[in-house]
Protein backbone atom coordinates (compact mmCIF):
# COMPACT_ATOMS: atom_id res chain seq x y z
CA UNK A 1 0.00 0.00 0.00
CA UNK A 2 2.96 2.31 0.61
CA UNK A 3 5.31 0.72 -1.92
CA UNK A 4 4.43 3.24 -4.61
CA UNK A 5 5.80 6.02 -2.37
CA UNK A 6 9.27 4.53 -2.83
CA UNK A 7 10.71 5.03 -6.33
CA UNK A 8 13.40 2.39 -5.89
CA UNK A 9 10.78 -0.27 -6.50
CA UNK A 10 9.76 1.17 -9.86
CA UNK A 11 13.41 1.01 -10.90
CA UNK A 12 13.70 -2.57 -9.64
CA UNK A 13 10.40 -4.25 -10.44
CA UNK A 14 10.00 -7.43 -8.43
CA UNK A 15 12.54 -6.45 -5.78
CA UNK A 16 11.68 -7.69 -2.30
CA UNK A 17 13.47 -5.55 0.24
CA UNK A 18 13.50 -7.20 3.67
CA UNK A 19 16.51 -5.41 5.11
CA UNK A 20 14.98 -2.27 6.59
CA UNK A 21 16.59 -2.93 9.96
CA UNK A 22 19.93 -2.31 8.21
CA UNK A 23 18.71 0.72 6.30
CA UNK A 24 15.32 1.74 4.98
CA UNK A 25 14.52 2.77 1.42
CA UNK A 26 13.57 6.39 0.80
CA UNK A 27 10.17 7.74 -0.17
CA UNK A 28 9.93 10.25 -3.01
CA UNK A 29 9.21 13.09 -0.57
CA UNK A 30 12.60 12.54 1.07
CA UNK A 31 14.42 12.39 -2.25
CA UNK A 32 12.64 15.56 -3.36
CA UNK A 33 13.55 17.36 -0.15
CA UNK A 34 17.23 16.47 -0.51
CA UNK A 35 17.29 17.38 -4.19
CA UNK A 36 15.48 20.68 -3.67
CA UNK A 37 17.83 21.63 -0.85
CA UNK A 38 20.90 20.93 -2.94
CA UNK A 39 19.54 22.61 -6.07
CA UNK A 40 17.79 25.62 -4.58
CA UNK A 41 18.46 26.19 -0.89
CA UNK A 42 21.92 24.96 0.00
CA UNK A 43 24.05 27.23 2.16
CA UNK A 44 26.11 27.32 5.35
CA UNK A 45 24.31 26.70 8.61
CA UNK A 46 24.65 29.10 11.54
CA UNK A 47 27.41 31.18 10.04
CA UNK A 48 26.20 33.57 7.37
CA UNK A 49 23.99 36.63 7.22
CA UNK A 50 22.89 36.52 3.60
CA UNK A 51 19.43 35.07 2.83
CA UNK A 52 20.67 31.68 1.65
CA UNK A 53 22.64 31.23 4.86
CA UNK A 54 19.73 32.35 6.98
CA UNK A 55 17.41 29.93 5.20
CA UNK A 56 19.88 27.10 5.77
CA UNK A 57 20.05 27.91 9.48
CA UNK A 58 16.26 28.04 9.68
CA UNK A 59 15.95 24.69 7.89
CA UNK A 60 18.47 23.19 10.32
CA UNK A 61 16.60 24.39 13.37
CA UNK A 62 13.31 23.34 11.76
CA UNK A 63 14.61 19.75 11.72
CA UNK A 64 15.24 19.99 15.45
CA UNK A 65 11.70 21.25 15.97
CA UNK A 66 10.14 18.55 13.78
CA UNK A 67 12.17 15.86 15.56
CA UNK A 68 11.11 17.28 18.91
CA UNK A 69 7.45 17.19 17.84
CA UNK A 70 7.82 13.67 16.47
CA UNK A 71 9.28 12.37 19.71
CA UNK A 72 7.18 14.63 21.99
CA UNK A 73 10.32 16.21 23.36
CA UNK A 74 11.76 19.68 23.76
CA UNK A 75 13.86 21.02 20.87
CA UNK A 76 16.71 21.95 23.20
CA UNK A 77 16.91 18.27 24.18
CA UNK A 78 17.52 17.10 20.61
CA UNK A 79 21.13 16.88 19.42
CA UNK A 80 21.55 16.53 15.66
CA UNK A 81 24.46 14.24 14.79
CA UNK A 82 25.87 12.27 11.89
CA UNK A 83 24.54 8.86 12.96
CA UNK A 84 23.63 6.75 15.96
CA UNK A 85 27.19 5.50 16.36
CA UNK A 86 28.36 9.11 16.64
CA UNK A 87 25.70 9.64 19.31
CA UNK A 88 26.97 6.72 21.40
CA UNK A 89 30.55 7.89 21.06
CA UNK A 90 29.65 11.48 21.87
CA UNK A 91 27.79 10.36 24.95
CA UNK A 92 30.60 8.09 26.09
CA UNK A 93 33.15 10.85 25.71
CA UNK A 94 30.91 13.42 27.36
CA UNK A 95 30.31 11.15 30.34
CA UNK A 96 33.98 10.15 30.60
CA UNK A 97 34.93 12.92 33.05
CA UNK A 98 32.27 11.69 35.48
CA UNK A 99 33.77 8.18 35.66
CA UNK A 100 36.46 6.92 38.02
CA UNK A 101 38.42 3.70 38.37
CA UNK A 102 36.17 0.97 39.73
CA UNK A 103 32.95 2.47 38.40
CA UNK A 104 30.59 0.10 36.65
CA UNK A 105 28.60 0.12 33.42
CA UNK A 106 25.78 -2.30 32.66
CA UNK A 107 25.00 -3.41 29.11
CA UNK A 108 23.31 -6.56 27.83
CA UNK A 109 24.16 -9.47 25.59
CA UNK A 110 21.69 -8.11 23.03
CA UNK A 111 23.60 -4.95 22.28
CA UNK A 112 24.81 -3.74 18.91
CA UNK A 113 28.55 -3.15 18.68
CA UNK A 114 27.86 0.60 18.70
CA UNK A 115 26.52 0.26 22.22
CA UNK A 116 29.42 -1.88 23.40
CA UNK A 117 32.64 -0.60 21.88
CA UNK A 118 32.55 3.03 23.16
CA UNK A 119 31.98 1.72 26.70
CA UNK A 120 34.62 -0.99 26.30
CA UNK A 121 37.18 1.65 25.37
CA UNK A 122 36.20 3.75 28.40
CA UNK A 123 36.40 0.67 30.61
CA UNK A 124 39.90 -0.15 29.42
CA UNK A 125 41.05 3.46 29.70
CA UNK A 126 39.77 3.99 33.25
CA UNK A 127 39.68 0.46 34.71
CA UNK A 128 35.90 0.39 34.80
CA UNK A 129 33.89 -2.83 35.07
CA UNK A 130 31.51 -3.76 32.27
CA UNK A 131 28.62 -6.05 33.17
CA UNK A 132 26.46 -7.76 30.57
CA UNK A 133 22.91 -8.67 31.47
CA UNK A 134 22.22 -12.16 30.11
CA UNK A 135 19.29 -13.02 27.86
CA UNK A 136 16.56 -15.60 28.16
CA UNK A 137 15.89 -18.38 25.66
CA UNK A 138 13.32 -16.05 24.12
CA UNK A 139 16.05 -13.49 23.50
CA UNK A 140 14.82 -11.01 26.08
CA UNK A 141 17.12 -9.23 28.49
CA UNK A 142 16.92 -10.87 31.91
CA UNK A 143 15.91 -7.74 33.78
CA UNK A 144 15.39 -9.70 37.00
CA UNK A 145 19.19 -9.99 37.12
CA UNK A 146 19.55 -6.21 37.08
CA UNK A 147 19.15 -5.61 40.85
CA UNK A 148 21.98 -8.03 41.62
CA UNK A 149 24.30 -6.14 39.27
CA UNK A 150 23.43 -2.67 40.50
CA UNK A 151 25.83 -1.16 43.01
CA UNK A 152 26.59 2.36 44.13
CA UNK A 153 29.42 2.26 41.58
CA UNK A 154 27.00 1.68 38.70
CA UNK A 155 27.18 4.92 36.75
CA UNK A 156 25.70 3.98 33.39
CA UNK A 157 23.20 1.45 32.11
CA UNK A 158 22.83 1.34 28.35
CA UNK A 159 20.34 -1.06 26.77
CA UNK A 160 18.64 -1.62 23.48
CA UNK A 161 14.95 -0.83 23.24
CA UNK A 162 14.50 -3.38 20.49
CA UNK A 163 17.03 -6.03 19.50
CA UNK A 164 18.38 -5.62 15.99
CA UNK A 165 18.72 -9.40 15.74
CA UNK A 166 16.08 -11.28 17.70
CA UNK A 167 13.46 -8.53 17.56
CA UNK A 168 12.61 -8.60 21.25
CA UNK A 169 11.52 -5.46 23.07
CA UNK A 170 12.95 -4.29 26.38
CA UNK A 171 10.51 -3.17 29.07
CA UNK A 172 12.08 0.21 29.72
CA UNK A 173 9.59 1.13 32.44
CA UNK A 174 10.64 -2.01 34.31
CA UNK A 175 14.29 -0.94 34.08
CA UNK A 176 13.39 2.49 35.42
CA UNK A 177 11.37 0.92 38.23
CA UNK A 178 14.26 -1.36 39.22
CA UNK A 179 16.68 1.56 39.17
CA UNK A 180 14.37 3.56 41.42
CA UNK A 181 13.78 0.64 43.79
CA UNK A 182 17.53 0.28 44.23
CA UNK A 183 17.97 4.01 44.64
CA UNK A 184 20.37 3.96 41.71
CA UNK A 185 21.52 7.22 40.22
CA UNK A 186 22.92 5.54 37.13
CA UNK A 187 22.35 7.29 33.85
CA UNK A 188 20.00 5.22 31.73
CA UNK A 189 20.69 5.24 27.99
CA UNK A 190 18.48 3.57 25.39
CA UNK A 191 19.43 2.45 21.90
CA UNK A 192 16.28 3.26 19.97
CA UNK A 193 17.59 2.60 16.47
CA UNK A 194 15.18 -0.27 15.85
CA UNK A 195 12.19 1.02 17.80
CA UNK A 196 12.05 4.59 16.48
CA UNK A 197 11.10 3.53 12.91
CA UNK A 198 8.17 1.43 14.12
CA UNK A 199 6.77 2.63 17.46
CA UNK A 200 4.92 5.76 18.53
CA UNK A 201 7.31 7.13 21.14
CA UNK A 202 6.99 9.77 23.84
CA UNK A 203 10.62 10.01 24.85
CA UNK A 204 10.25 11.87 28.16
CA UNK A 205 7.91 9.12 29.37
CA UNK A 206 10.12 6.15 28.51
CA UNK A 207 12.00 6.34 31.78
CA UNK A 208 15.44 6.81 30.27
CA UNK A 209 17.80 9.78 30.39
CA UNK A 210 19.11 9.48 26.83
CA UNK A 211 17.63 7.98 23.69
CA UNK A 212 19.49 7.44 20.42
CA UNK A 213 17.91 7.01 16.99
CA UNK A 214 19.23 6.60 13.49
CA UNK A 215 17.82 8.71 10.65
CA UNK A 216 18.41 6.34 7.75
CA UNK A 217 16.41 3.54 9.38
CA UNK A 218 13.47 5.97 9.61
CA UNK A 219 13.35 6.50 5.84
CA UNK A 220 15.60 9.54 6.01
CA UNK A 221 18.95 9.94 4.25
CA UNK A 222 22.06 8.37 5.71
CA UNK A 223 24.33 10.57 7.79
CA UNK A 224 21.77 11.62 10.39
CA UNK A 225 21.57 10.59 14.03
CA UNK A 226 19.49 11.87 16.88
CA UNK A 227 20.49 12.04 20.52
CA UNK A 228 17.76 13.00 22.92
CA UNK A 229 18.80 13.83 26.45
CA UNK A 230 17.04 15.16 29.50
CA UNK A 231 17.96 18.83 29.70
CA UNK A 232 18.85 18.46 33.38
CA UNK A 233 21.69 16.10 32.41
CA UNK A 234 22.49 17.23 28.88
CA UNK A 235 23.12 20.78 30.07
CA UNK A 236 25.79 19.56 32.49
CA UNK A 237 27.84 17.61 29.95
CA UNK A 238 30.96 19.06 28.37
CA UNK A 239 31.55 19.48 24.65
CA UNK A 240 33.44 16.31 23.88
CA UNK A 241 33.67 16.77 20.13
CA UNK A 242 34.83 20.38 20.01
CA UNK A 243 35.06 22.32 16.80
CA UNK A 244 33.42 24.94 14.64
CA UNK A 245 29.99 25.96 15.88
CA UNK A 246 30.46 24.74 19.45
CA UNK A 247 31.74 27.97 21.00
CA UNK A 248 30.35 31.43 21.48
CA UNK A 249 33.87 32.74 21.40
CA UNK A 250 37.48 31.64 21.45
CA UNK A 251 40.52 33.67 22.33
CA UNK A 252 44.02 32.57 23.20
CA UNK A 253 43.17 32.47 26.87
CA UNK A 254 39.41 32.03 26.83
CA UNK A 255 36.83 29.51 25.56
CA UNK A 256 33.14 30.23 25.93
CA UNK A 257 31.12 27.16 25.04
CA UNK A 258 27.65 27.39 23.58
CA UNK A 259 24.67 26.08 25.48
CA UNK A 260 23.49 22.55 24.69
CA UNK A 261 22.60 21.19 22.22
CA UNK A 262 24.71 23.48 19.98
CA UNK A 263 27.95 22.71 21.83
CA UNK A 264 27.60 19.07 20.80
CA UNK A 265 27.10 19.82 17.11
CA UNK A 266 30.56 20.56 15.79
CA UNK A 267 31.36 21.21 12.17
CA UNK A 268 29.28 22.05 9.13
CA UNK A 269 26.17 19.90 9.43
CA UNK A 270 24.61 17.64 6.83
CA UNK A 271 21.95 20.14 5.79
CA UNK A 272 20.45 18.19 2.91
CA UNK A 273 20.35 15.07 5.06
CA UNK A 274 18.63 16.90 7.87
CA UNK A 275 16.04 18.41 5.53
CA UNK A 276 15.50 14.92 4.14
CA UNK A 277 15.08 13.61 7.68
CA UNK A 278 12.49 16.32 8.32
CA UNK A 279 10.61 15.09 5.25
CA UNK A 280 10.87 11.50 6.49
CA UNK A 281 9.48 12.35 9.92
CA UNK A 282 6.68 14.38 8.33
CA UNK A 283 5.95 11.43 6.03
CA UNK A 284 5.76 9.06 9.01
CA UNK A 285 3.56 11.48 10.93
CA UNK A 286 1.28 11.73 7.90
CA UNK A 287 0.77 7.97 7.98
CA UNK A 288 0.61 7.95 11.76
CA UNK A 289 2.95 5.93 13.93
CA UNK A 290 0.05 3.82 15.23
CA UNK A 291 -0.64 2.81 11.63
CA UNK A 292 3.06 2.18 11.02
CA UNK A 293 3.17 -0.05 14.08
CA UNK A 294 0.09 -1.99 12.96
CA UNK A 295 1.57 -2.51 9.51
CA UNK A 296 4.85 -3.75 10.98
CA UNK A 297 3.05 -6.05 13.38
CA UNK A 298 0.84 -7.51 10.65
CA UNK A 299 3.74 -8.21 8.28
CA UNK A 300 6.03 -9.58 10.99
CA UNK A 301 3.28 -11.86 12.27
CA UNK A 302 2.88 -13.27 8.76
CA UNK A 303 6.66 -13.56 8.44
CA UNK A 304 6.86 -15.54 11.68
CA UNK A 305 4.01 -17.75 10.57
CA UNK A 306 5.51 -18.49 7.15
CA UNK A 307 9.05 -19.12 8.37
CA UNK A 308 7.73 -21.18 11.27
CA UNK A 309 6.13 -23.59 8.80
CA UNK A 310 9.33 -24.39 6.92
CA UNK A 311 11.01 -27.55 8.16
CA UNK A 312 14.68 -26.89 8.89
CA UNK A 313 14.24 -23.16 9.49
CA UNK A 314 14.84 -22.08 13.08
CA UNK A 315 13.78 -18.64 14.28
CA UNK A 316 16.13 -17.06 16.82
CA UNK A 317 14.41 -16.23 20.07
CA UNK A 318 10.81 -15.08 20.20
CA UNK A 319 10.61 -11.90 18.15
CA UNK A 320 7.98 -9.31 19.05
CA UNK A 321 6.02 -8.60 15.85
CA UNK A 322 6.10 -4.86 16.58
CA UNK A 323 9.85 -4.94 15.94
CA UNK A 324 9.47 -6.11 12.37
CA UNK A 325 12.62 -8.20 12.82
CA UNK A 326 12.97 -11.97 12.46
CA UNK A 327 16.36 -13.67 12.46
CA UNK A 328 16.69 -17.29 11.47
CA UNK A 329 19.02 -20.08 10.52
CA UNK A 330 18.51 -22.89 8.01
CA UNK A 331 19.77 -26.37 8.84
CA UNK A 332 23.04 -27.22 7.07
CA UNK A 333 23.11 -24.08 4.92
CA UNK A 334 25.28 -21.13 5.91
CA UNK A 335 23.58 -17.76 6.33
CA UNK A 336 25.78 -16.20 3.63
CA UNK A 337 24.72 -18.84 1.13
CA UNK A 338 21.06 -18.26 1.96
CA UNK A 339 21.37 -14.49 1.62
CA UNK A 340 23.30 -14.65 -1.62
CA UNK A 341 20.91 -17.12 -3.21
CA UNK A 342 17.91 -15.07 -2.07
CA UNK A 343 19.63 -12.03 -3.51
CA UNK A 344 19.89 -13.74 -6.87
CA UNK A 345 16.09 -14.00 -6.77
CA UNK A 346 15.78 -10.28 -5.86
CA UNK A 347 14.97 -11.04 -2.22
CA UNK A 348 17.14 -8.89 0.05
CA UNK A 349 17.88 -10.11 3.57
CA UNK A 350 20.86 -9.55 5.81
CA UNK A 351 23.32 -12.30 6.73
CA UNK A 352 26.12 -12.26 9.26
CA UNK A 353 26.33 -11.32 12.93
CA UNK A 354 24.50 -8.02 12.37
CA UNK A 355 27.07 -6.15 14.48
CA UNK A 356 25.97 -8.22 17.46
CA UNK A 357 28.95 -10.51 17.97
CA UNK A 358 28.42 -11.19 21.69
CA UNK A 359 24.80 -12.19 21.02
CA UNK A 360 25.81 -14.69 18.34
CA UNK A 361 28.49 -15.98 20.72
CA UNK A 362 25.74 -16.56 23.29
CA UNK A 363 23.53 -18.22 20.71
CA UNK A 364 26.43 -20.47 19.69
CA UNK A 365 26.14 -19.68 15.99
CA UNK A 366 28.58 -17.82 13.75
CA UNK A 367 25.94 -16.03 11.71
CA UNK A 368 22.25 -15.78 10.99
CA UNK A 369 19.89 -14.44 8.35
CA UNK A 370 17.59 -11.58 9.21
CA UNK A 371 14.44 -10.45 7.46
CA UNK A 372 13.07 -7.08 8.52
CA UNK A 373 9.95 -5.18 7.65
CA UNK A 374 9.50 -1.73 6.16
CA UNK A 375 6.50 0.34 5.18
CA UNK A 376 6.82 -1.01 1.63
CA UNK A 377 6.66 -4.64 2.74
CA UNK A 378 3.64 -6.48 1.35
CA UNK A 379 2.22 -9.90 2.11
CA UNK A 380 3.38 -11.16 -1.30
CA UNK A 381 6.96 -10.30 -0.29
CA UNK A 382 6.77 -12.63 2.68
CA UNK A 383 5.36 -15.46 0.58
CA UNK A 384 8.16 -15.02 -1.96
CA UNK A 385 10.77 -15.17 0.78
CA UNK A 386 9.27 -18.43 2.06
CA UNK A 387 9.00 -19.95 -1.43
CA UNK A 388 12.60 -19.10 -2.24
CA UNK A 389 13.87 -20.49 1.04
CA UNK A 390 12.22 -23.80 0.24
CA UNK A 391 13.78 -23.81 -3.24
CA UNK A 392 17.24 -23.16 -1.77
CA UNK A 393 16.78 -26.05 0.63
CA UNK A 394 15.86 -28.32 -2.28
CA UNK A 395 18.89 -27.16 -4.26
CA UNK A 396 21.30 -27.83 -1.41
CA UNK A 397 19.83 -31.12 -0.36
CA UNK A 398 19.05 -32.54 -3.79
CA UNK B 1 25.11 -11.84 -12.00
CA UNK B 2 26.97 -15.15 -12.24
CA UNK B 3 25.50 -18.11 -10.41
CA UNK B 4 28.25 -18.92 -7.96
CA UNK B 5 26.27 -21.88 -6.71
CA UNK B 6 27.07 -24.05 -9.66
CA UNK B 7 26.92 -27.79 -9.19
CA UNK B 8 30.60 -28.17 -8.29
CA UNK B 9 30.45 -25.71 -5.39
CA UNK B 10 27.31 -27.13 -3.83
CA UNK B 11 28.52 -30.68 -4.34
CA UNK B 12 31.98 -30.01 -2.88
CA UNK B 13 30.50 -28.17 0.10
CA UNK B 14 27.91 -30.84 0.83
CA UNK B 15 30.15 -33.83 0.21
CA UNK B 16 33.77 -32.69 0.43
CA UNK B 17 36.24 -35.20 -0.96
CA UNK B 18 38.98 -34.04 1.41
CA UNK B 19 36.84 -33.37 4.48
CA UNK B 20 37.71 -34.85 7.87
CA UNK B 21 40.82 -35.57 9.92
CA UNK B 22 44.04 -37.48 9.33
CA UNK B 23 45.12 -40.35 11.55
CA UNK B 24 48.66 -39.07 12.02
CA UNK B 25 49.06 -35.53 10.72
CA UNK B 26 52.46 -33.87 10.79
CA UNK B 27 51.13 -30.31 10.46
CA UNK B 28 48.02 -28.40 11.50
CA UNK B 29 46.49 -25.00 10.75
CA UNK B 30 43.41 -23.40 12.25
CA UNK B 31 41.83 -20.07 11.48
CA UNK B 32 38.60 -18.16 11.15
CA UNK B 33 37.03 -15.11 9.66
CA UNK B 34 35.62 -13.22 12.64
CA UNK B 35 33.42 -11.04 10.51
CA UNK B 36 31.33 -13.95 9.20
CA UNK B 37 32.24 -16.73 11.59
CA UNK B 38 33.67 -19.11 9.00
CA UNK B 39 36.13 -21.54 10.59
CA UNK B 40 38.65 -23.74 8.79
CA UNK B 41 41.04 -26.30 10.21
CA UNK B 42 43.63 -28.21 8.21
CA UNK B 43 45.60 -31.38 8.87
CA UNK B 44 48.52 -32.27 6.60
CA UNK B 45 50.91 -35.15 6.40
CA UNK B 46 54.18 -33.83 5.01
CA UNK B 47 56.81 -36.40 4.08
CA UNK B 48 60.21 -35.20 2.89
CA UNK B 49 58.76 -31.84 1.93
CA UNK B 50 55.80 -33.26 0.01
CA UNK B 51 52.14 -33.08 1.07
CA UNK B 52 51.31 -36.76 0.99
CA UNK B 53 47.88 -36.35 2.57
CA UNK B 54 45.64 -33.42 3.43
CA UNK B 55 42.20 -32.97 5.05
CA UNK B 56 40.11 -30.00 6.09
CA UNK B 57 37.23 -29.39 8.43
CA UNK B 58 35.09 -26.36 7.63
CA UNK B 59 32.34 -24.73 9.61
CA UNK B 60 31.68 -22.33 6.83
CA UNK B 61 29.64 -21.30 3.82
CA UNK B 62 29.50 -23.28 0.59
CA UNK B 63 32.08 -21.09 -1.17
CA UNK B 64 34.61 -21.42 1.65
CA UNK B 65 34.12 -25.16 2.04
CA UNK B 66 34.31 -25.82 -1.70
CA UNK B 67 37.41 -23.66 -1.89
CA UNK B 68 39.06 -25.69 0.87
CA UNK B 69 38.18 -28.95 -0.84
CA UNK B 70 39.44 -27.91 -4.27
CA UNK B 71 42.59 -26.45 -2.72
CA UNK B 72 43.24 -29.69 -0.87
CA UNK B 73 42.91 -31.60 -4.11
CA UNK B 74 45.33 -29.30 -5.87
CA UNK B 75 47.91 -29.48 -3.07
CA UNK B 76 47.98 -33.23 -2.54
CA UNK B 77 51.24 -34.75 -3.73
CA UNK B 78 52.75 -31.29 -4.23
CA UNK B 79 55.78 -29.83 -2.40
CA UNK B 80 54.71 -28.02 0.76
CA UNK B 81 56.25 -24.86 -0.71
CA UNK B 82 53.40 -24.85 -3.21
CA UNK B 83 51.19 -23.35 -0.50
CA UNK B 84 53.06 -20.08 -0.37
CA UNK B 85 53.08 -19.83 -4.15
CA UNK B 86 49.32 -20.31 -4.48
CA UNK B 87 47.68 -17.03 -5.46
CA UNK B 88 44.18 -15.73 -4.97
CA UNK B 89 43.74 -15.93 -8.73
CA UNK B 90 44.54 -19.63 -8.52
CA UNK B 91 41.70 -20.06 -6.02
CA UNK B 92 39.29 -18.23 -8.30
CA UNK B 93 40.45 -20.46 -11.14
CA UNK B 94 39.84 -23.57 -9.04
CA UNK B 95 36.32 -22.41 -8.21
CA UNK B 96 35.78 -21.45 -11.82
CA UNK B 97 33.64 -18.40 -11.09
CA UNK B 98 34.13 -14.67 -10.59
CA UNK B 99 33.51 -13.64 -6.99
CA UNK B 100 32.32 -10.41 -5.39
CA UNK B 101 34.76 -8.83 -2.89
CA UNK B 102 32.79 -10.20 0.07
CA UNK B 103 32.64 -13.74 -1.28
CA UNK B 104 36.31 -13.56 -2.27
CA UNK B 105 37.07 -13.37 1.47
CA UNK B 106 35.12 -16.59 1.94
CA UNK B 107 36.96 -18.24 -0.92
CA UNK B 108 40.42 -17.17 0.25
CA UNK B 109 40.04 -18.10 3.92
CA UNK B 110 41.26 -21.70 3.52
CA UNK B 111 44.41 -20.55 1.70
CA UNK B 112 45.03 -17.75 4.22
CA UNK B 113 44.73 -20.17 7.12
CA UNK B 114 47.21 -22.53 5.49
CA UNK B 115 49.61 -19.72 4.61
CA UNK B 116 49.49 -17.95 7.96
CA UNK B 117 49.16 -20.63 10.58
CA UNK B 118 50.52 -23.95 9.33
CA UNK B 119 52.63 -25.41 12.12
CA UNK B 120 54.42 -28.74 12.56
CA UNK B 121 53.05 -30.88 15.39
Amino acid sequence: MYKSDFPLFSHHPGLIYLDSAATAQKPQVVIDAVTTTLTKHYGPVGRSLYPLGVQATEAYEHTRQVAANFFHALPQEIVLLSNATAAFNLLARSLEPTLQEGDEIILSDLEHHSNILPWKILAERHSLTLHFLPITAAGEIELEKLPSLLTERTKIISLTHCSNVVGTITDLSQVKKLLEQQGSRAIFIVDGCQSAPHFPLVLPELGCDFFIASGHKMYGPSGIGILWGRASILDTLPASLPGGGTVEGLRHDLVVWKESPARFEAGTPNLEGLVGYTAALTYLQGIGMDTVQSHTNHMATLLLQELGQIHGVSILGTPHPDSGIVAFTVDNIHAHDIAELLGQEQVCVRAGHHCAGPLHEQLGIPASCRASIGLYTEEADIYRLAENLKRIQERFHA
Amino acid sequence: MPDIYQHQIISRSQRPEFGGKLESPSHKAVGSNLSCGDEVSWELLVTEGVITDIKHQCRACAVCTASADLLAESLKSQPVATIEHTTSQAIENLLGIPLSPIRLKCALLPLEVLTNSLKPL
